[in-house]
């Protein structure tokens, strides 16, 4: 379950978005982690600077539901945050591969948006698949600055 | 559960309104390969004042850091030249430093047969690396 504050918070654009998707994909990567035994790094507990919070959070928030709702405002937003775009490349949920491949179909080309493109970049990059070569490849040939530079140095990488 | 669901949003409100101002500046440094595999990570943070924001002195000491973590040995010492090469990346981020949230620098090295093993510095929040 997401509470609402965090629901409220992503509603918004600017910094109550990008901070409530912070939160989120930490929560979410931190459940990867928990499933593949890897330590915590503690970074949840900085962020929020409240470990009861963040202990209230890792119990409560469910992967799917989070990722539904990181994607959602992706899909809604006139001006998506690149954080949610960074929080969904926190987990394997495949809605969140299916959401960073739309937004690269999206803004690919818009140099506005060269920062939250990047972010899909980074996600699709670690999630090798024809899906993701296709949008890799669609942002090497239009995408501009670091998305297009790190889109195809991953090509080169997967085809070497 | 209600009751505590609703103590947590209570207690997540109170977070929402108080930051920026009172977050703290952060970035994080991981050696990871066989991302989605065996998933080999190794984590560490650092973090400051927002004002000041992480220097270069903690990037390169959470880089050691995340270093000295890595087992086997074989992949400690494969990822040597990739920490190396992220810490001189950055030493030249000042005067300008990293403002971006979550940019992040991957640097690729040899490990066994994986092609994903890499150091990765990602900023998570704050104006860091100026100095």
């Amino acid at each position: 379950m997401i509470p609402d504050a965090l629901r409220t918070a992503l509603a918004e654009e600017g910094e109550e978005a990008s901070f409530a998707a912070t939160v989120l994909g930490l929560v979410l990567k931190r459940h990867d982690w928990q499933r593949r035994g890897i330590s915590s790094d503690g970074l949840l507990e900085e962020v929020l600077g409240d470990r009861d919070v963040a202990g209230l959070l890792l119990d409560v928030v469910g992967d799917e539901e989070a990722a539904g709702l990181l994607a959602a405002h992706l899909d809604a937003a006139s001006e998506p945050e690149p954080m949610v775009a960074w929080a969904l490349t926190k987990t394997p949920e495949v809605r969140a591969r299916e959401t960073l491949i739309a937004l690269v179909d999206r803004y690919a080309g818009d140099p506005r948006k060269e920062h939250l493109v990047f972010q899909a970049v980074v996600g699709l990059s670690r999630w090798r698949s024809e899906e993701a070569r296709r949008a890799l490849s669609a942002v090497a040939e239009v995408g501009v600055g670091k998305a297009q530079a790190l889109a195809t140095q991953t090509l080169v990488r997967w085809d070497s | 559960m209600a009751t505590r669901l609703m103590a947590l949003d209570e207690r997540l409100r109170l977070l929402l309104a108080r930051r920026p101002r009172r977050r703290a500046a952060s970035m994080r440094f991981q050696v990871q390969w066989d991302t989605g595999g065996t998933d080999a990570t190794f984590s560490e943070i650092r973090t400051a004042e927002l004002a000041n924001g992480v220097t270069v002195d903690q990037a390169v000491s959470g880089l050691d850091a995340v270093h000295r973590q890595v087992t086997p040995g074989s992949a400690r010492q494969a990822a040597s030249s990739a920490i190396q090469s992220q810490q001189d990346w950055a030493t030249r981020r000042p005067p300008y430093g990293i403002s971006q949230q979550g940019y992040s620098q991957s640097e690729y090295f040899r490990y066994q047969t994986y092609d994903d093993a890499r150091v990765d510095v990602e900023n998570i929040f704050g104006h860091n690396l100026r100095a």
